[in-house]
């Protein structure tokens, strides 16, 4: 999974500028006309990558602030036995529903503003 | 410390540690006290093991502490009662090996991750519903409800899924028609 990452990170650093190629538009964009939460984050990434933070915050910030959050979920959900009370802790309802919360405002108010 | 214990598919007690020698319980008759979490097995028990012990040692232990203990005997019996050995999700003892299942279960997944990776990235309206699955899952966990756990792991797993599969096949496809 790890390598897979890498690998994708490094094609999108070095061949792959999403702001020249053609890329495929997220399908609820194409269905709605709104951007998701998850939209620009090809863009953003790819900035982030280049060390353009400024732009990489104007694509999506939204998953700027979210990228933190999941790399602790995704840590704690693989090390679950080493950390059972962050695990737990993380996938609380409240949390759950917290982060649920956040995604959902993020995708209005990006769309809104 | 007064114990109910699981006989013959019947709670019966509360006994003192006394009585449960004249008993003459097993070392894995399931016993229940005030303040433990589930059943368990009577050696298991540190005030109960000295019955399964040397007997020249067990008398004294015992006789001891029916003294201290004879007094609160009736407060204990109006106030507690033992939990039920048939619900929830560590006191089935009606199978012996649901019980040792059920013993070492732990919180089936959330699939948290995948299904914010997949309203991110994939498509949004299946993720948020792979989320709210999720959601569930620790709060009937921890209820005793496992199945419905199960349930809900399994359900945001199809979600995310789905999520990923739409996202996956959809978004291309529309983009070429839309080209």
């Amino acid at each position: 999974m790890g390598l897979i990452g890498v690998v994708v990170l490094i094609a999108l650093y070095f061949f792959f500028n999403p702001e020249n190629h053609f890329f495929p538009k997220c399908i609820f964009k194409q269905l709605t006309g709104w951007d998701c939460a998850g939209c620009g984050s090809q863009r953003m990434l790819h900035a982030l990558l280049h060390g353009d933070f400024a732009k990489a915050w104007s694509y999506n910030s939204g998953l700027i602030v979210g990228i933190p959050i999941i790399a602790i979920m995704f840590i704690s959900s693989a090390f679950r036995d080493k950390v059972p009370r962050l695990y737990k802790f993380l996938n609380s309802r409240t949390v759950i529903i917290v982060i649920l919360v956040g995604v959902v405002a993020w995708t209005i108010g990006r769309n809104i503003f | 410390m007064e114990y109910w214990i699981y006989l013959n598919e019947e709670k019966k007690g509360p006994y003192t540690v006394d009585q449960l020698k004249d008993l003459h319980i097993s070392a894995s008759t399931l016993v229940w006290g005030e303040g433990m979490v589930s059943w368990k097995n009577a050696n298991e028990v540190p005030e109960l093991a000295s019955l399964f012990e040397d007997e020249d040692n067990q008398e004294e232990a015992t006789s001891e502490a029916v003294d201290n203990i004879e007094e609160p005997q009736q407060e204990y019996k109006k106030n507690i009662t033992p939990p039920p050995y048939n619900q929830g999700c560590c006191n089935n003892y009606g199978n012996p090996s649901q019980e040792i299942k059920n013993q070492y279960q732990e919180c089936p997944p959330t699939y948290l991750v995948w299904a914010v990776l997949s309203t991110l990235c994939c498509c949004f309206p299946l993720g948020v519903v792979a989320i709210i699955y999720g959601s569930n899952v620790q709060s009937k966990f921890y209820s005793g409800d496992y199945e419905g756990a199960v349930k809900y792991s399994e359900r945001a797993a199809l979600w995310v899924i789905l999520s990923f599969v739409i996202g996956l096949t959809l978004t291309p496809l529309f983009s070429l028609l839309t080209m």
